[in-house]
């Protein structure tokens, strides 16, 4: 039996005129998934944000949620969906707490709230000041608490870990794994810390230029875009040359190593027997995962290459 | 209904420790604080025509309350309370909310509207306040009557008559994000409505930036009245729809 859909999209497009922000993107997010959304700049992750979100209007396409079809006129189905929308800028002349309230206010939820989801993003304690004198990341588990507010099953995060230093990213992470296991909530989130997404995510999705290039697992997307292979021979520019001959796209690292993607792990194998029938040691050869960073920098600049 | 209330009701706690508020109580007692000073300085000259110096002293405020500074507050108030929302960009946060967008803007309007009504309310106080210290260092004022009937007719009449001129700038604060559209369009029709002064009664009862002065007047109120808060609520309601219905936020 398949598994529920958290987020789907059918076939959506979004112009701006006619420039195309997202086009034909089919969407598949599992329910109590981290899915990880990467993209570089301008590739239409806010505008797939702002249109799961209702905020826009698709061209073109269906927006569903939870298997219910995403209406800007229609609130209900927001209901479900928590938001951090890029840098949160809350109101500088409230408290932390006040700012909370407002929202609270506006959707008709217990007073009681509030402090839970102070809580949650461990706020508690400068809840009472000025929002003013809020650093960069307090301002962010501010966005957050307001994001939790009404318990939402899915949370939609831009950049949510902009502005946290370590400690506070290591409590991001903690906080979205318990609200997945406790809660099963689904957690769709963008981020430029690869690192980061690597950490938490166990989806991810790849947009680049308005397109999908990936959608999946993270352990399908690494056996997707094969591993690297790392060897250390005697004499690397005549190794590189040769291997460049023979058809191997190879990199040479600045420690003198060099670095190549395999689809195979026979390859290793191949490439050890090219080296040495042409006079090059082999001193160390090792097959290493690549890190989504690597991977991700290689499927955009295939991408570009395609076109 | 329960969405626009809880929407008011947000309004009004986003206006803590804002400059909209100060001004609601500033903008009245400034009007008060400037007329007491011109009759401090030359209060004998003028008192010596009136009956009754206090009620020329209200009629003062009044005029110059319903001429230009209701108008200048409106717009002010308006841009105000929208900026609150423009600055920060919070209308995405908001508009992701479950919420309809018209109570949200509907809401907005309300506050203002709200401010307007509060510094309509400080003013006669402030007017009698002031009355009362000119009573006590001026001995002609002593049994100078309190204009309670003119200020509160006045000031009440031209409130409800500026709503026309309130939706209009409060639509333009909304739909622009930069403060200078709403503010300069209000400002240039202030200043036209000053120029206009001595243009017929029935113009300046239409007129969106005059209606309240011409609402103040004992002549003829009722249709500046009746135009400014049935065109205000049209106007309202057009503008809450229209904004609502937008794509780009």
């Amino acid at each position: 039996m398949p598994a529920s859909l958290a987020i789907e999209t059918r076939d959506v497009t979004y112009r701006y005129g006619s420039l195309t922000a997202v086009e034909a993107l089919n969407l598949q997010v599992p329910t109590g998934s981290i899915c990880g959304f990467l993209g570089p700049n301008g590739a239409g992750k806010t505008t797939t944000i702002r249109l799961l979100l209702g905020l826009l209007k698709p061209s073109c396409g269906t927006v569903l949620i939870d298997g219910q079809r995403v209406s800007r006129t229609d609130p209900e189905i927001r209901s479900r969906i928590g938001a951090l929308i890029e840098s949160p800028s809350p109101y500088p002349n409230l408290t932390g707490r006040e700012n909370l309230e407002v929202i609270r206010r506006l959707l008709g939820l217990a007073p009681a709230t509030v402090s839970e989801a102070l809580q949650l993003v461990q706020l508690v304690k400068d809840a009472d000041r000025l929002v003013r004198t809020y650093s960069l990341g307090m301002r962010q588990r501010l966005g957050l608490a307001v994001a939790l507010l009404g318990d939402p099953k899915l949370l939609v995060l831009d950049e949510p870990a902009n502005g946290l230093d370590p400690a506070g990213l290591h409590d991001l992470r903690d906080l979205l794994r318990t609200l997945v296991r406790q809660r099963g909530a689904t957690v769709f989130l963008s981020s430029h810390l690869l690192a980061e997404v690597e950490q938490i995510a166990d989806h991810v999705v790849i947009l680049d230029r308005s397109h999908l290039l990936f959608q999946g697992t993270l352990g399908e997307f690494q056996a997707q875009c094969g591993r690297l292979l790392m060897l250390r021979v005697d004499w690397p520019e005549n190794a590189v040359l040769l291997l460049r001959q023979n058809g191997w796209g190879v990199e040479a690292r600045p420690d003198g190593a060099l670095s190549m993607p395999v689809a195979h792990a026979s390859d290793a194998g191949a490439i050890n027997a090219l080296l040495v029938q042409h006079g090059v040691a082999v001193h160390h050869l090792e097959q290493e995962q690549a890190s989504l960073e690597t991977l991700f920098l290689r499927v955009t600049s295939r991408s570009e290459e395609h076109d | 209904m329960t969405e626009l209330m809880r929407a008011v009701s947000a309004e009004s706690l986003k206006l803590k420790r804002t400059l909209a508020l100060r001004l609601a109580v500033i903008a009245p007692l400034f009007i008060v604080l400037l007329q007491f000073g011109v009759y401090m300085a030359r209060g004998e000259d003028v008192e010596r025509a009136a009956a009754n110096p206090a009620l020329g002293f209200a009629r003062g405020i009044v005029t110059l309350w319903t001429l230009v500074f209701l108008p200048f507050w409106a717009t002010l108030a308006a841009s105000l309370c929208a900026s609150l929302d423009h600055n920060g960009n919070h209308w995405e946060q908001i508009f992701a909310l479950p919420l309809r967008r018209w109570p949200i803007y509907a809401a907005k309007w309300i506050i203002v509207f709200g401010l307007l009504v509060f510094s309509s309310t400080c003013l006669p106080l402030f007017t009698v306040g002031a009355i009362e210290i000119l009573k006590l260092v001026r001995v002609e004022w002593g049994g100078a009557a309190l204009p309670w009937g003119l200020l509160l007719s006045g000031v009440s009449r031209s409130c409800g008559a500026c709503l026309l001129l309130l939706s209009l700038q409060c639509w333009l604060a909304l739909r622009w994000r930069s403060f200078l559209v709403a503010l300069g369009i209000g400002i240039a029709g202030i200043m036209s409505g000053i120029i206009l002064i001595s243009a017929p009664l029935k113009f300046l009862s239409l007129y969106p930036w005059t209606a309240a002065a011409a609402a103040a007047s004992p002549q003829e109120p009722l249709l500046p009245l009746i135009w400014g808060m049935c065109g205000g609520l049209l106007f309202a309601v057009l503008a809450c729809w229209r904004l609502a219905i937008r794509e780009r936020l």
